[in-house]
């Protein structure tokens, strides 16, 4: 950089002639301007290059910065995403927890309110047989039978609603086997028949020849939904007939039980299938039962992924007509609810 | 369906182990069985039934499933590991509508299962057809 400078001291000797020095000075003036410039020149690049030096660090300064400000907000994303997911694991343990202590409580329940029930049903049933050598006179008699009858139907009460609170909290396991419809609908029929002749009322069983051999399904629950259909039916038929008719509807396969009863008001047909409730409380003294039994079918039904109909007509009769999906292989049928 | 048509000597002089942790319906069994005949030995949970066994050899056993100390499944399933005693067949009681109870009570080994309430209208009905389906017993049973 110094390479180009004029020693000024050196260059004037005392020899020469005014001009001559005039002319020199001039020159070395001229030179220096010169060098002047191109030193501001350099100065100017070299300023300009620091500038884009510093501007670049800066710049740098500032990615580094924005990255460890995106680092610190990934890390708290990160925790964030880790306390949420701690949260979720929690509140999936207590919802288990809850499920596994209601589960726990129905199961403690129904076998603490079904034990008394079965020691007074079984002993009452036990005297009324004249087992065990027991003896009492005719109105001891009628006394016993009152509490025999009474204790099943606080038995039958306690199964019903524990019935439904296991299809409600989602506790209903069916269990699917292969069966025969025709097989279990004559066995429908031997329990019914009895309540029939009891009531002198007429049964028959209906079988479409088209019916499948077997499908697979839980029996028990079928069964539940049957049985509480036709015992409904016998319940509010006083004469005339109740018909169980099982037909083959392609992919499905019905249950229907017709009755010539007292018929449902439309009105009431909205809400029978609700729990506890019947027609009107006239109607709940004068036929009894839990009013839970329609409620069951409901439910039962749409658990095994199908449907309950009515029809019905005031002092006609009423047709409720189930239908299932036929399944021919293990299929399990997610719960509707 | 009552016990008209059952002769009172249906099980006369069978040995049967009746085990229950419920005093009041082990109880009713044992007056019901009592009436067609039985000697009843009761054991009220699996270890004490499972003693029974070993000492009377019954014709069968009529098991409750909860029990404290030794439970159903613990009772079938020593019943089921010993040569003397797996042929004795044995009747799970069951509560109502233990579905799953059922199905496994089957799969452990019991030869079927009777849902409680134990009444004199319906357990020894019950029980007979159950009998019937058991053929070294069914042909003792007098009827």
């Amino acid at each position: 950089m110094g390479q180009s400078l004029v020693d000024v001291n050196n260059q004037i000797s005392p020899a020469a002639s005014t001009n001559d020095q005039i002319e020199k000075l001039e020159a070395t003036i001229k030179a220096l301007q010169h060098d002047n410039a191109k030193l501001q020149q350099q100065l100017e690049d070299s300023t300009l290059e620091l500038q884009a030096t510093v501007d670049e660090f800066l710049r740098s300064d500032n990615e580094r910065k924005r990255l460890v400000n995106d680092i610190d907000e990934y890390i708290r994303v990160d925790l964030e995403r880790q306390r949420l997911i701690k949260e979720l694991q929690a509140a999936k343990r207590l919802a288990e927890e809850n499920s596994r202590l209601k589960s726990e409580f129905l199961s403690t329940m129904s076998h603490e309110l079904r034990t008394p029930m079965n020691a007074i049903e079984g002993f009452t049933s036990i005297m009324l047989s004249r087992m065990g050598g027991v003896e009492f006179n005719e109105k001891t008699e009628r006394y016993i039978t009152r509490v025999n009858i009474n204790s099943k139907r606080l038995l039958q009460l306690i199964n019903d609603f524990l019935d439904l609170s296991r299809v409600e909290s989602g506790r209903l396991e069916l269990a699917y086997q292969p069966f025969s419809p025709v097989d279990l609908a004559k066995r429908w029929q031997t329990e019914i028949s009895i309540l029939a002749e009891k009531k002198n009322i007429d049964f028959e069983l209906i079988l479409d020849p088209h019916l499948p051999e077997t499908v697979y399904g839980d029996e028990e629950a079928i069964s539940k939904v049957a049985i509480n259909l036709l015992g409904n039916a016998i319940k509010f038929t006083e004469q005339g007939k109740v018909s169980l008719a099982l037909s083959n509807g392609g992919e499905n396969w019905q249950i229907s039980v017709t009755d010539t009863g007292i018929g449902i008001p439309p009105h009431a047909r909205e809400y029978v299938f609700e729990e506890f409730r019947q027609v009107d409380q006239t109607s709940k003294r004068k036929y009894g039962g839990t009013g839970l039994g329609l409620a069951i079918v409901h439910k039962y039904t749409r658990t095994m992924g199908g449907t309950v109909t009515l029809q019905s007509e005031v002092n006609i009769g009423s047709t409720f007509t189930v239908t299932l999906p036929i399944q021919t292989k293990h299929e399990s049928v997610e719960s509707k609810q | 369906m009552t016990r008209i048509n059952i002769p009172a000597d249906l099980l006369s002089n069978w040995d049967i182990v009746v085990v229950d942790d419920e005093p009041d319906s082990l109880e009713v069994a044992e007056i019901i069985l009592d009436a067609y005949g039985a000697n009843v030995h009761t054991g009220t949970n699996g270890a004490e039934g499972l003693e029974q066994v070993r000492k009377i050899q019954p014709r069968f056993i009529i098991s409750d499933i909860s029990m404290p100390v030794m439970d159903g499944w613990g009772l079938i399933h020593e019943l089921k590991n010993d040569r003397s005693l797996m042929d004795i067949p044995a009747i799970a009681l069951t509560a109502h509508a233990m579905v799953g109870d059922r199905e496994r009570a089957i799969t452990a080994g019991f030869h079927n299962y009777l849902t409680k309430p134990l009444t004199a209208e319906t357990f020894i009905y019950d029980l007979l057809k159950l009998l019937m389906d058991i053929p070294e017993l069914a042909e003792h049973l007098n009827i």
